[in-house]
């Protein structure tokens, strides 16, 4: 008894099928479809806030769809991804704050650099380091590998997956209400939440009534915010034009030269680590389609240090005021 | 002891017949040599008796059963083959691969038993290689090594031994080991088919010959018979001069021919 | 030298405390040091029955760490071990070569291109399960298609698999390329397939040990079962035949084999090389080819190698751990350099 199977048959269909793949998978990823399904499998979902009753134990849903319980407001609490601890410092007292991620103690960086240096928590990288601070709340990004949450889960400590890939301003402010309720902290984050939108408004009223919108790009190695990215909710909130979202860009994406010189911003918005802001304006404007734009012509490029540039926490207030006042001051 | 008959073997590659239809006949204590020209078909024809080569007609029966409705393991007990390619790559002792010749008789997790001890020593005594024994086999020579895999194939105590080209590769020595063992095998009653290019050797040790030819058996028969001047030139295409050795064994000598076919 | 073999007696007094010690300095040595009367009493508390240890005899933060992250870990290691030698010394068979590997077959590349794709696609973060599955079912697809490629009327010749093999895991890797390529927008995902490419057991918990283990104890079994068609094989498929051994039946099983215990391996610690080549290597220079000693002693000496190389990716550069593939090839490598060096010296003198 002998089968036959043809020779070519499975490599042409190896060949066929990877292909096919491949090409979906790499044109979907890019796609707006794409996106959004990424996004849903990043647990972004609707990044609604699914909490529950103020009283405890608490139970709130985190972006992959867990129950966390919280039986007791903690004490000894964890953030692993450096927007988190931004949100935590701003919401809870910093004594209570007893592992931060490394980007914490990066001044370039980070925006509760004085925290860490004064009360020196230790570096979450390591998973028995966190452990072996007894937390009662450990918090991770929406896009940290789920490995250590099975671990921590097993060891019945309250961990929650939180939703940091903010694409509007509206996300960090429920952003800060979430942390409010993780952390028990709920009448500070009130307050911070209030203060976010105040210093926004009054960055939106520093436009003059009759102004033309100016348009806006953001810039970073070859890269630009489109549509459906904070940056472009910030312009947008200021009054201004995205030109890479208005040039079809979806989401962070290259722009090139070619697409610089036609888009022809007004204003480029760029960022650099403390004491190198002359180096990237000079790389900035040694670039030929940038050197072409109205923005360099009139000298309307905004070096912003790395810290304040979006920082996808509440700080990213701060950036909403820097940059009213360079368009309208 | 059984005989080892194939009645019009048929082996196709694609549309083309290796061999076309051949029978032969090999009772026991029979010492057969399958010669013919490079191509003819003597590798397929003798694997295709081991019932290792797929054959697309015909039948090779030993005893009176068909090849096709033994089990492998089973003909492997009745038939032992000897390739011409002796893979001995890994150091693995004498003794583990001559007792690697029992393997048709053990089941998977089987220790040695008495009987299988006894056919493996009578195996190494026979091919001369008991002083080997602990050896590793990538440390012998090539002779040692052919013997070595002679005694493999005898420790499953075959009724039929069919040897691929054995002396190939060793020298005059060795050669006449070989083959004064194979002698030794079919006086013992055993049938040996081997399939050979050296027609000094067929004449000197066997007394049945097969020619094949073109994937046929073109003269078969005792070894006078078949090795004369007139079939070798027919089928070889070469002058042959034909001398008498002290022994009485026909002597080759090959002239090649001046003019063209 | 090639005349002194080592009795297996001597083989496995030397191994097995070498294994137990790795096992036990694999749980102990970490960020903190666990001392070992710690660690019998977490594996007290959690083995035995409630109440034969006090569960309050060790601090929780000790439990947690060492039931929950250090033990799976070393389990991990051992089983992938286990299974990359192995199939490695089913490969050496099956191939002939004493220098053959598990990645051969293709069905590493199948793995990491189905973690690549739970990658990229993002299916990777909600479950700790879907990366290793999707690893899984990329290294069946790719062994089907290597053997599906090599066979014809039921035959798959030696040199043919090997070919597709190479071919199938080259075009894989092209594509795993693609798509991180087309993924490096994304930077954190891309440092992620970066990472798990290069090998690790960071964070691996129970889950992957039951994920592999069974896969890999299946794969050494089916191994074991068939080491006295692979020692035939290995004399030539021809001389196999003629000894009774179902040449192609026993090949087909032999490369499901040892696509098993391969593609389970890389898809809970990503591509490890160098365990499937040099182990069943070196443990055959010592002990012998005879498969059905060499297997399970080339799978117990690659738990306790990688167990061994696991502790040194952990502790050498704390507190970043090095990959788990950059270490076994810097660890691996030299020693393949040194047993190829051997092998010439031997042949030049023979």
């Amino acid at each position: 008894m002998s089968r036959k199977l043809p020779q070519l048959a499975p490599s042409l269909l190896l060949i066929v099928l990877t292909g096919t793949v491949a090409a979906a998978v790499g044109r979907f990823t890019s796609s707006v479809d794409g996106q959004r399904l990424l996004q849903w499998s990043q647990g972004q979902g609707t990044s609604a806030i699914h909490t529950g009753s103020p009283q405890y134990p608490r139970t709130a849903i985190d972006s992959s769809g867990y129950a966390v319980r919280i039986p007791r407001p903690p004490r000894r609490i964890v953030s692993q991804y450096w927007a988190i601890d931004e949100f935590v410092y701003s919401v809870v007292p910093p004594d209570r704050v007893v592992a931060v991620s490394a980007s914490a103690y990066l001044k370039t960086v980070s925006n509760v650099y004085q925290y860490a240096e004064r009360f020196h928590p230790v570096i979450a990288s390591d998973p028995e380091r966190v452990l072996r601070l007894d937390p009662d709340l450990i918090l991770v990004s929406d896009t940290s590998r789920p490995d250590f949450c099975a671990i921590v889960r097993d060891a019945h400590i309250p961990i929650y997956r939180m939703f940091t890939s903010f694409t509007t301003l509206q996300q960090i402010a429920d952003g800060i209400r979430v942390t409010g309720y993780l952390t028990g902290e709920d009448q500070r984050a009130r307050d911070e939440e209030n203060k976010f939108w105040a210093t926004i408004q009054n960055a939106n009223a520093m436009r003059p009534a009759n102004a033309s919108p100016p348009r806006i790009l953001g810039y970073s190695g070859g890269f630009t915010y489109g549509a459906n990215t904070l940056f472009d909710d910030v312009v947008r909130t200021l009054g201004g034009i995205n030109v890479g979202g208005e040039g079809g860009l979806k989401g962070y994406d290259e722009a090139t030269s070619e697409q610089i010189i036609r888009w022809n911003p007004e204003w480029i918005v760029t960022s650099a680590d403390a004491g190198k802001e002359k180096q990237v304006l000079a790389n900035l404007l040694a670039d030929p389609g940038i050197a072409l734009t109205n923005a360099a012509r009139d000298r309307h490029i905004l070096v912003v240090p790395t810290n304040v540039f979006l920082p996808m926490s509440p700080f990213t207030a701060d950036f909403v005021t820097l940059l009213a006042e360079k368009l309208y001051g | 002891m059984s005989a080892l008959v194939a009645e019009e073997l048929v082996v196709r590659r694609g549309d083309r017949a290796i061999l076309d239809r051949v029978s032969l006949r090999v009772e026991p204590g029979g010492f057969l040599s399958i010669v013919g020209p490079n191509g003819s078909g003597k590798s397929t024809l003798l694997k295709a008796l081991a019932g290792i080569w797929p054959t697309s007609a015909g039948s090779v029966t030993i005893g009176s059963k068909l090849l096709d409705n033994m089990h492998r393991r089973e003909i492997a007990q009745r038939l032992a083959f000897v390739p011409q390619d002796i893979r001995m790559d890994f150091a693995f002792t004498v003794q583990e691969i001559v007792a690697m010749g029992r393997y048709p008789y053990r089941g998977r997790f089987d220790r040695a038993n008495s009987a299988d001890r006894d056919a493996i020593d009578r195996a190494l005594e026979r091919c001369d290689v008991e002083h080997l024994r602990k050896r590793f086999v990538t440390t012998l020579s090539g002779g040692e090594r052919q013997r070595v895999a002679i005694a493999r194939s005898l420790a499953g105590d075959p009724d039929v031994v069919l040897l691929d080209e054995p002396t190939a590769s060793l020298d005059i020595q060795h050669n006449m080991e070989i083959l004064d063992l194979c002698r030794a095998l079919a006086d013992a009653g055993k049938a040996v088919v081997l399939a050979t290019h050296d027609l000094n050797v067929v004449a000197r040790y066997t007394s049945q010959v097969a020619l094949v030819d073109a994937g046929k058996i073109a003269y078969a028969g005792s070894r006078d018979d078949v090795l004369t001047s007139k079939v070798l030139k027919s089928v070889f295409r070469v002058e042959t001069e034909l001398l008498r050795s002290q022994g009485g064994h026909p002597v080759f000598v090959f002239h090649r021919r001046q003019e063209r076919t | 030298m090639a005349d002194r073999r080592m009795r297996l007696s001597v083989f496995y007094t030397l191994l097995l405390p070498v294994l137990a010690i790795s096992i036990l300095s694999g749980i102990a040595i970490g960020s903190t040091f666990i001392d070992w009367q710690t660690i019998l009493r977490v594996l007290g508390i959690k083995l035995l029955p409630n109440g034969w240890v006090n569960v309050h005899s060790a601090a929780h933060a000790d439990v947690v760490i060492v039931w929950l992250i250090r033990v799976p870990r070393v389990v991990v290691a051992a089983f992938v071990g286990m299974g990359l030698a192995a199939a490695g010394a089913v490969m050496q068979g099956m191939f002939r070569n004493p220098l053959a590997e598990p990645g051969l077959v293709g069905t590493g590349a199948g793995a990491v291109l189905g973690a690549v794709i739970a990658f990229v696609t993002g299916w990777s973060i909600h479950s700790v399960i879907t990366l290793p599955v999707a690893a899984m079912i990329g290294a069946v697809i790719a062994l089907v298609l290597v053997y599906a490629m090599s066979t014809r009327g039921g035959i798959t010749p030696v040199g043919t698999l090997l070919l597709a093999g190479i071919a199938v895991t080259a075009l894989l890797a092209a594509v795993s390329s693609l798509l991180l390529s087309l993924s490096i927008v994304n930077w954190q995902v891309a440092q992620e397939i970066v990472f798990w490419m290069m090998g690790g057991l960071d964070a691996r918990s129970w889950v992957h040990v039951w994920l592999c283990a069974p896969f890999v104890l299946l794969g050494l079994a089916a191994a074991i079962l068939q080491a006295r068609d692979l020692d035939l094989i290995q004399q030539g498929e021809e001389t196999a035949a003629a000894f009774g051994v179902e040449v192609e039946g026993a090949k087909r099983l032999l490369v499901i084999t040892a696509g098993i215990l391969t593609g389970a391996s890389v898809a809970v610690a990503g591509m490890v090389g160098f365990v499937g080549l040099v182990v069943p290597h070196a443990v055959r220079l010592l002990i012998g080819p005879s498969n059905r000693a060499l297997i399970p002693a080339s799978a117990l000496s690659g738990a306790a190698f990688l167990i061994l190389c696991d502790l040194v990716a952990r502790t050498v550069h704390p507190p970043v751990e090095i990959r788990l593939g950059v270490v076994t090839a810097l660890i691996g490598g030299p020693l393949f350099i040194a047993l190829l060096l051997r092998r010439y010296r031997e042949a030049s003198i023979l």
